[in-house]
């Protein structure tokens, strides 16, 4: 009669686990019929379960013209659907590209070496007006470096356009910084558009 | 076949083809997809109705599946077209399994002889052609009925022949929650067939 209560002290994973070829035996497997009865019916429904039958399939799953047009688009129509997906390989770089010129520009502007770079770049620009300069008379206000009238208000325009002078100045919004806050934009909206089109199609 | 592995694409003549197809496919050619299609339907639909216990639930993973192996062509990398297409579709069950939890449907009914897909090399007497769709019907009943990781790991393990590594990749778990689920799951298909195990020993 088998032992019942010993079987209980068994653990029936390791002779689950004992099914598997190259698996060592349980030890309990040498002396408890229970577990070797297991063992046996656990290695016959092993072997059956490749063999059983199935459930014959109802549909055809054969792609229609309509489903190809839908899942891969051509055209334009295929490049915008391709946003966000593994076949993109365009709009990630370029917009990874875009972000690090904008913050580095950005940076560039603000570091105090980097003002000096802001102006430079603003060569031939309309500088931001200051008080300053409006009040005087036309033809007594002189461009900084330039040859002419030194009147009360050109030297009042000199002294304001040092840019070592930080608390007389205006803040100055070169091309620079312009175009690197544009570029910043422009980089992180497409991540943005990624992103949605990335769940736009997952729920396709 | 720029861009895919070529391996062992001369020495086997079904990888040798599918690799055409799907080659074909990406260019442009939707009767090459459909062709793998219905190469692979029956083998796929019967690993995710095993996974999936409900027929109409698994054609629309197949379905799915297909629809996504159609729209990620770019991501195949070489290698065996039907392990490409049954990792789809192991992931479409999975996600239907997800699905399932939150609007539980009935396991499919007791189904008629006829609709249950013949094995090739069946036996043409009668007598064992009825105990072998009763068998299937018992060990599907008891599939239905264990857990849907339980029954992933048993189907993928003892029915699809993938090893452990490959399992706990597919389904994102450790090595050992794999074993332990296989281990789990056989026991508990075993308790559940306690009474019929007569059926099986036959």
């Amino acid at each position: 009669m088998a032992d019942v209560n010993g079987h209980r002290r068994h653990d029936p994973v390791s002779i689950s686990a004992s099914v598997d070829p190259g698996v060592p035996m349980a030890p309990s497997l040498a002396t408890c019929i229970v577990c070797f009865g297991l063992r046996a019916d656990l290695l016959v429904l092993r072997s059956f379960l490749p063999t059983a039958t199935t459930p014959r399939r109802r549909r055809d799953f054969r792609l229609t013209i309509a489903d190809a047009n839908r899942l891969r688009p051509r055209g334009w129509r295929g490049l915008v659907a391709a946003i966000g997906t593994t076949r993109d390989g365009f709009t990630r770089p370029l917009a990874a590209s875009f972000t690090a010129l904008g913050l580095a520009g950005i940076l560039l502007g603000a570091a105090p070496g980097g003002f000096v770079l802001g102006t430079l770049g603003a060569a031939g620009a309309t500088p931001v007006a200051n008080p300053a300069s409006i009040d005087a008379p036309r033809d007594s206000v002189t461009v900084p470096g330039g040859s002419g009238d030194l009147s009360w208000a050109g030297r009042a325009a000199a002294e304001v356009a040092d840019p070592m002078d930080s608390a007389a100045v205006t803040p100055y919004t070169g091309p620079l910084t312009t175009l690197s806050r544009a570029m910043l934009a422009v980089g992180t909206s497409l991540f943005g558009v990624r992103r949605l089109a990335s769940r736009a199609g997952r729920m396709r | 076949m720029e861009g895919l592995r070529s391996t062992t694409v001369s020495d086997d003549p079904v990888q040798r083809r599918d690799l055409i197809l799907i080659e074909r496919a990406r260019a442009g050619d939707l009767d090459a997809f459909n062709d793998l299609v219905i190469l692979y339907q029956d083998s796929l639909f019967a690993l995710v109705v095993r996974m999936v216990p409900d027929r109409d639930q698994a054609s629309d993973a197949v379905q799915e599946a297909f629809f996504s192996a159609f729209r990620n062509l770019g991501s195949f990398r070489g290698g065996s077209v039907k392990s490409w297409l049954n990792r789809i579709c192991v992931n479409a069950a999975m996600d239907t399994q997800r699905l399932r939890k939150r609007r539980p449907v009935q396991p499919y009914p007791e189904l008629e002889d006829e609709s249950w897909q013949p094995r090739a090399g069946d036996e043409v007497d009668p007598e064992r052609i009825a105990v072998h769709a009763e068998r299937s019907r018992a060990i599907a009943a008891a599939l239905s009925r264990i857990t849907d990781d339980q029954r992933t790991a048993i189907v993928l393990y003892d029915v699809e022949g993938y090893d452990y590594a490959e399992i706990a990749e597919m389904t994102g778990v450790s090595l050992g929650t794999v074993k332990s689920r296989i281990h789990r799951g056989r026991l508990s298909l075993r308790d559940i067939l306690a009474e019929r195990m007569e059926l099986f020993r036959g």
